[in-house]
């Protein structure tokens, strides 16, 4: 829960003791240390993520009846997964990364969530190249990690005081949605 | 790039002694992995005393998140310097994409996964420190407006997309390779050239115009 208002560091033991009225004995039997039960959370809520963001994939794709269809989902999927307001959720995102590197036991949770997103992501893909929208000539993995890619980059966005214009951002993804995903005329021949 | 023969440091003030130390823990970063940067290590290597360190820096993560801003205006300071290379050695569209691939191809590069992760623990620390998040929004903003330039003198030449924003460009040009982190952490990874195949893509069908604009 804190981790939604302030920074994983800036989070102490006292206060989550305080909070939740759990005794320090009992943190620590099911907790190694602190920063283990923060990167279990931050895991936790990446998690969460994962499933909220597998299920509308899974939904959109159920739904779609054609490529104009698919668009139109993957542009609003688009503005509820990199609104400004999810700053928090992409820093949160950024430091499990970053710890994930440091540290064998935020890896080895992380990387298995990360690849259950990859997956799905490029199941989906390959859904839709079956279907006859998605560019064939893509790897479907490939694209998973980039639709990602620039979802979590955009904390480049988040660091700097002066703000792009959200609309702007928004054409260019659509562009590259259009253009290079789910290109209009996708061959029968070249699948 | 040789990450080595870098310039002086680019941020904060300078001391033959500081600067040694900022230099070795870069040096280190790109031969060691994050968790093996000690400060013993880095007292070993560089030759200088705990406490003339000590006397430079607060503590050991000052040092270490010094060092993760100087990367990160210096990995920006590189990769603007190979752009302004691409822009003046082409004459048409196609020199110009094909600067860009090289580019492409260098900054997905597997031997720079410890400088790529380097910033993501950078961006990080900005995140949650403040003192680090005043020094990363200022290298930040003025690599985004100086990629927005360039984009800019792109679309003046006609060889970029003019439905674009500029500001726009640059944030995703950067998002992209370091959102791609996001593949350096799960067991199994994808398949470099399938990923230099999309940017080329992107890039060419999208950021660039379609065709030669005469203005």
């Amino acid at each position: 829960m804190f981790l939604e208002t302030s920074a994983p560091e800036d989070i102490t033991s006292e206060q989550i003791l305080a909070d939740s009225g759990i005794s320090k004995g009992s943190l620590y039997h099911h907790f190694a240390d602190f920063p283990d039960l923060i990167e279990q959370a931050q895991v936790y809520m990446f998690s969460r993520y994962v499933g909220f963001s597998v299920e509308a994939i899974n939904t959109l794709l159920h739904n779609a009846t054609d490529r104009e269809s698919i668009l139109v989902g993957l542009r609003e999927i688009s503005r509820a997964s990199q609104a400004p307001t999810l700053n928090r959720m992409r820093a949160i995102r950024i430091s499990a990364i970053a710890k994930s590197v440091r540290i064998d036991r935020m890896r080895n949770l992380m990387g298995a969530e990360q690849e259950r997103l990859t997956d799905a992501l490029a199941d989906l893909y390959r859904e839709s190249q079956e279907r006859g929208w998605g560019n064939p000539r893509l790897d479907p993995k490939t694209v998973a990690v980039f639709i990602q890619s620039y979802t979590i980059g955009k904390v480049i966005d988040d660091l700097t005081p002066q703000r792009m214009d959200e609309e702007k951002w928004y054409f260019l993804i659509d562009k590259i949605l259009e253009t290079i995903l789910f290109p209009p005329q996708v061959e029968a021949a070249s699948i | 790039m040789d990450f080595k023969n870098w310039s002086s440091p680019i941020v904060g003030n300078s001391h033959p002694t500081r600067d040694l130390l900022i230099e070795k823990v870069i040096a280190l970063m790109a031969s060691h992995p994050l968790e093996e940067i000690t400060s013993e290590l880095v007292i070993a290597e560089s030759g200088i005393s705990k406490g003339s360190m000590y006397h430079h820096f607060k503590d050991f993560p000052e040092l270490l998140e010094f060092a993760y801003v100087e990367i990160f205006a210096r990995l920006a300071g590189a990769q603007m310097a190979a752009l302004k290379g691409i822009l003046l050695g082409s004459d048409s569209r196609e020199d110009f994409l094909t600067g860009l691939r090289s580019i492409t191809h260098g900054s997905s590069d597997p031997s720079l996964f410890s400088l790529r992760l380097a910033r993501v623990a950078a961006i990080s620390l900005a995140l949650s420190s403040p003192r680090m998040g005043v020094m990363i929004s200022a290298v930040q903003e003025s690599l985004t407006q100086e990629l927005a330039d360039y984009f800019l003198e792109i679309q003046a030449r006609g060889w970029g997309n003019p439905d674009l924003d500029p500001i726009s460009v640059s944030v995703f040009v950067q998002a992209y390779i370091v959102g791609s982190v996001v593949d350096l952490i799960t067991p199994s990874r994808m398949d470099f050239d399938s990923w230099v195949y999309l940017i080329d893509q992107v890039l060419g069908e999208v950021v660039v115009s379609q065709k030669e604009v005469t203005l």
